[in-house]
């Protein structure tokens, strides 16, 4: 029935393009290719059933590079900044790390393909900078990634990220904006050589207006173990796919998530672990807090193909619903294709538990506080496998104020 | 490994114990779906006008609905709806008034099946016996004990006999659960049925017997569409089993049924169902669609409405048996045992929606996979603000056989209440070999370990089951699992 | 201390407290016994606030203050302490963690600065030996896998650390072997001073060898039907509820 209005909301939407210069490579083709076939998905769509991104559709964005932005208490004597989908490097102290994704045109890792989406297809068509990282098998600093969204922005950015055989890495990625309406439009292309390791640590604390839609690919060889935590705290609309292809023999996967959400705000967390080889095993664990009139949403899917036996998968993922309006839609799915596995998952929904609440209360522990408690308690098993301690410790102070403010 | 072959071997080669077809006449409309044939079914039934309009109103809306094969995890060839016969009933030699006039044929063909109407008579009087209606290519054949129901003020009779002599209750809630458009096969159903079974307890009276149908499609080329209406007046209870079995033939036969439960204040239904349709032959061929539309509304406070459904039939099950918790302190209850073998595919789960304060529902599935089979289990729960202090857990299982079989799970959970508590947990594991081991150390076999180990895995619901079905669904899953450890 | 006038008050509409008077002072030991069901736990779980109980009517002033109309987290801060019968297990929050917020929240309301760090932990060691309680279970999570004992122990060694006022026992007793028993009684005899003031609710007479009551009350259908002193629970242990129940019949 919409077909018409909604293409026009597409074409609309693409003049924010007019003025681009694409570098035809491969990938903005690719990217260019898909676009033509993709629109912005309706609510028929399975994927985005309970994210509407009409709302980002009719919104006007600009490409626009950005200017110094505050980002002070953020920056380390190891980071990378990119204003607006920009690298800037006046900000940034590691910019001997910086290798442009937009010069080094990387092979695309396996089983990344841009038609899956309208966002992906758009960030392959017409991605602004990224980073092209292949880490240094000497140097295991951890390395910090900001990104700052302002002006209106529509930051398309592209990193591709490569951790060689027998090395490991940690990365950090924070994503910040200013009061305006921004999109943050974001692929990451990871890939593990065998025996490689990498830690990905990430936190969404955008203002109330910026929306992201975050693409994380993994592809894992044997061996490799893949570790991330994401924290989404602020923004209006978050929209994060982590797709992981465990493509080799005892790989390990963890996956693990917080989402606390007030007001308006839309968080959604869409994960796949699709296990293609034998021997592997993943562990998953999300929880989420929401308030006010804000929406959650987790969709995890364990895939096990066939012949891919032996596979330890867990999945959990726990909600709490703070208030009246608030709600969550969850769907833990698991598709089983070879028979020697142990896979499960579980799911809750519920409040605060109320005989808790009142035992720290008839210790004398005001009401406010004893929820605050009880949320970080929630949010422990998550929050207690970040090793990074500063990061665990950032997380942390801002769920505190984030609380605070409810 | 040798004997595993063997036991292998042997359930390729065991057949469909139910498969044989009937020699009886039958009036057939022909084939194909137009206005005019829906005419025909509803003259040829002699209803009234707003049946007939409920009917083509049904049809139309058809007409501009898409089939579901977009989000189901299922593969079939699409259907040719024009080439099915969708009035096939078996042509009596006149009214019946007992059973001694139901055609001997048709009489035999049930022996076979072991539900003996014979039998049925000699019990009648017995008073904790089961009630059988039995419905053949969709007409009812002949309802047991109707005149002892009677007293007790129960109606239980074929849906056709439901609209000629009690038409009010059928137009107030025809639909009323199942709406007309509510899905592609509903709508085709709503349009096309041509019997079923109708079943009304009055306030107060809890239902002395088991109310039973029997299903079974015999006719080739035909499609099944019978309709189900249950309706629990206040206060009442009843426990209501179906059947159903098919002929082994080479091609796909559909099977679309709308059943409709309604439960009013403090009333309680259960529902059961054994399904064994024929399941197509061990490459896949020929078999029942079986697209079922099941529906329960709890309207009343304090209702209960409780599925349990064994399936181990149709070569495709699309069916979700769903509660709908509109009363204040109802109660919905799913409990599921799917087995699949051969290239079965199932996909199939449940709806719990919770409108009314202080609702609960558990879910139980256990799924079972064997062969080249898949298997989902498609649920949802859905907590509607306001419903406070809804409660659901759930539980979904998944076993498997073999290394060329999937097994699924995708529940839905959607929760917009606060006070709501909501848990679902999901499991899926190989059949444990040191189980079998275990048992073979004991000295039974195999064949039968699995069998004593999947009757255990499926306890919780087996036993959700009346005793005379329980019986019977436990040998199902033994047969349906023949040799199926790899 | 604290005093209770005529209170009613029930559950889901169904009236349990059926007019309770009691007054309690400074350096008295109260005993509250009751066969099941009396409303012995209702009774504590009023007093510290419990919102799924429903006041009916009465009054409770605790130090002058209006009781019912406050928090349960300001009475605890007023100096109102309940044992739980059933202390709930909360993952993920540690012992001491929850005890530090405890206490300085409570040092808050009296205008006094938190306690430094140091002197904190000086005083978890010295009142956790007071109930003989493994230190490391301060790092675990609260009541998270301890035993029925353990817990038991944990709500005294609480008792220690914030120093209530009035300590109300709820069946403190149930589930403790002799050994635990002792040592509970031991921990609450020690915190007994002329300023405070402790009830103990129970259901046996065995727990008041320990801790010596100066008045036993019997609670029975809601209200308190006896009062005597600390022989009146040898009396009853000696001669049961139904001693009791057959005296209010008459």
């Amino acid at each position: 029935m919409n077909t018409l209005t909604e293409k026009n909301t597409k074409e609309k939407f693409l003049e924010i393009f007019k003025n681009y210069k694409s570098l035809k490579t491969s990938l903005n083709e690719e990217g260019l290719d898909a676009l033509k076939k993709l629109d912005f998905p309706d609510n028929k769509n399975e994927d985005w059933k309970y994210t509407r991104t009409h709302k980002i559709a009719r919104n006007t964005y600009q490409i626009i590079k950005g200017k110094n932005a505050d980002v002070d208490d953020w920056l380390t004597d190891n980071s990378l900044v990119f204003i607006n989908g920009f690298y800037n490097p006046q900000q940034s102290s590691a910019n001997h790390l910086y290798k442009s994704f937009l010069i080094n045109n990387p092979k695309n890792t396996a089983y990344f393909k841009p038609d899956k989406n309208i966002f992906t297809a758009l960030n392959a068509g017409y991605y602004t900078d990224g980073l092209y990282l292949i880490n240094s098998p000497h140097n295991h600093k951890k390395i910090t990634v900001i990104h700052y969204n302002s002006d209106n922005a529509l930051a398309n950015i592209h990193h591709y990220i490569h951790i060689q055989k027998n090395t490991q890495a940690e990365i950090e990625f924070i994503f910040l904006s200013d009061e305006n309406i921004n999109l943050t439009n974001i692929v990451t292309q990871i890939k593990l050589e065998e025996n490689a390791k990498l830690t990905l640590n990430i936190l969404q604390n955008e203002k109330p207006h910026t929306s992201q839609i975050n693409l994380i690919h993994v592809h894992q060889q044997a061996n490799s173990e893949f570790n991330i935590t994401t924290c989404s705290l602020g923004g209006e609309l978050t929209r994060n796919n982590l797709n992981i292809y465990a493509d080799g023999q005892n790989c390990t996967s963890n996956l693990n998530g917080i989402y606390i959400t007030n007001n308006q705000q839309h968080i959604d967390n869409h994960t796949l672990i699709d296990h293609l080889m034998p021997n592997c095993q993943s562990n998953e664990t999300y929880k989420g807090v929401m308030s006010g009139k804000s929406t959650g949403v987790f969709n995890g899917k364990v895939y096990v193909r066939p012949n891919a036996q032996k596979i330890n998968a867990y999945q959990s993922n726990a909600n709490i619903l703070l208030s009246d309006d608030a709600s969550i839609n969850t769907k833990p799915e698991l598709e089983i294709y070879a028979d020697d596995v142990k896979c499960s998952h579980g799911s809750t929904t519920g409040q605060l538990d109320e005989e808790a609440l009142f035992y720290l209360r008839a210790r004398g522990i005001g009401e406010q506080q004893a929820k605050k408690i009880l949320v970080h308690a929630f949010v422990a098993e998550v929050t207690q496998q970040i090793n990074d301690e500063s990061f665990r410790t950032q997380i942390q102070n801002l769920i505190d104020k984030k609380l605070s403010a409810l | 490994m040798a004997e595993e072959n063997q036991i292998l071997e042997q359930h390729i080669n065991s057949e469909y114990k139910y498969g044989f077809v009937t020699n009886i006449e039958s009036d057939k409309a022909p084939k194909g779906l137009n206005e005019e044939i829906i005419k025909f079914i509803s003259s040829k039934k002699q209803e009234p006008q707003w049946l007939l309009e409920w009917r083509l109103n049904a049809y139309r809306q058809w007409l501009k609905m898409e089939e579901p094969h977009h989000w189901a995890h299922i593969k079939y060839p699409p259907v040719n709806y024009q080439d099915i016969h969708y009035y096939a009933a078996p042509k009596p030699k006149k009214e019946l008034e007992s059973l001694d006039e139901v055609d001997p044929e048709i009489l035999r063909t049930f022996e076979k099946l072991g539900i003996s109407l014979e039998e049925q008579k000699r019990l009648t009087g017995v008073k904790t016996n089961v009630a059988i209606d039995v419905v053949m290519d969709s007409v009812s054949v002949k309802t047991t004990f109707k005149e002892e129901l009677a007293k007790h003020g129960i109606i239980f009779c074929s849906m056709s006999e439901a609209i000629k002599n009690h038409s009010e209750l059928v137009k107030k809630y025809l639909g009323s659960v199942v709406p007309v458009n509510d899905n592609f096969f509903a709508a085709l159903n709503s349009a096309v049925f041509t019997d079923g079974s109708f079943c009304y307890i009055p306030k107060g009276v809890r239902c002395p017997m088991e109310l039973s149908t029997y299903f079974r499609i015999n006719e080739a080329n035909t499609g099944q569409f019978e309709r189900t209406l249950v309706i629990a007046d206040e206060g009442s209870y009843v426990s209501y089993l179906e059947g159903c079995t098919a002929p082994m033939r080479d091609e796909n036969q559909l099977h679309a049924a709308v059943v409709e439960l309604i439960a009013l204040k403090d009333a309680e239904i259960k529902y059961s169902t054994v399904q064994n349709w024929y399941p197509g032959d061990k490459d896949g061929k020929g078999g029942i669609y079986n697209f079922v539309t099941k529906r329960g509304l709890c309207l009343g406070d304090n209702s209960k409405i409780s599925w349990t459904q064994v399936e181990t039939g149709s070569s495709i099950t699309w069916k979700y048996p769903s509660c709908i918790l509109k009363g204040n302190y109802s109660t919905g209850e799913f409990y599921s045992v799917a087995v699949t073998n051969n290239h079965q595919q199932a996909d199939t789960g449940t709806k719990m929606i919770h409108l009314g304060k202080n609702t609960k529902s558990i879910i139980v599935s256990k799924g079972i996979s064997a062969g080249k089979s898949n298997n989902s289990y498609r649920g949802l729960v859905k907590i509607n603000k306001g419903a406070t202090n809804a409660r659901n857990f759930s539980q979904c299982d998944s076993l498997l056989m073999t290394d060329t079989c999937g097994a699924h799970t995708f529940p839905y959970i959607e929760v917009n209440d606060p006070t709501a508590k909501v848990e679902h947990e999901a499991t899926t594991s190989k059949i444990g070999e040191d189980q079998i081991f275990y048992c073979n150390q004991r000295g039974i076999d195999s064949e039968k370990a699995v069998s004593l180990i999947v009757n255990g895995y499926c306890k919780e619901v087996l036993n959700q089951l009346p005793m005379e079905f329980a019986v019977e669904a436990q040998k199902l899953l033994e047969v349906s699992l023949e040799g199926s450890v790899g | 201390m604290i005093h209770i006038k005529n209170l009613r008050a029930g559950i889901d509409g169904k009236e349990i407290l059926k007019g309770i008077n009691l007054q309690v002072n400074a350096g008295e030991v109260h005993a509250i016994m009751g066969p099941n069901g009396s409303g012995k736990s209702t009774l504590s779980s009023v007093l510290a606030g419990r919102e799924s109980y429903e006041i009916i009517s009465g009054e409770v002033f605790f130090n002058g203050k209006d009781l019912l109309a406050m928090s349960p987290e300001d009475r605890a801060r007023e100096g109102l302490f309940l044992a739980f019968q059933y202390p709930v297990e909360i993952p993920g929050v540690s012992n001491i963690n929850f005890l530090k917020t405890a206490l300085n929240e409570i040092r808050a309301y009296k205008g006094m600065e938190p306690l430094p760090a140091k002197e904190f932990l000086n005083l978890v060691k010295e009142k956790s030996a007071l109930v003989e309680l493994d230190s490391k279970l301060a790092n675990r999570s609260v009541n998270e896998g301890f035993s029925g004992g353990e817990k038991k122990r944990n709500e005294i060694f609480q008792m220690a650390m914030l120093q209530p006022k009035l300590a109300i026992l709820d069946e403190t007793d149930s589930g403790l072997d002799i050994d635990a028993l002792r040592i509970v009684a031991n921990g609450v005899n020690k915190l007994r001073s002329k300023d405070n003031a402790i009830i103990v609710i129970t259901h046996y007479q065995r727990l008041l060898e320990y801790i010596v009551p100066d008045f036993v009350h019997v609670l029975y259908n809601g209200k308190i039907v006896k009062t005597g002193n600390k022989n009146l629970a040898l009396e009853l242990e000696e001669k049961g509820y139904d001693w009791i129940k057959e005296s209010e019949k008459v």
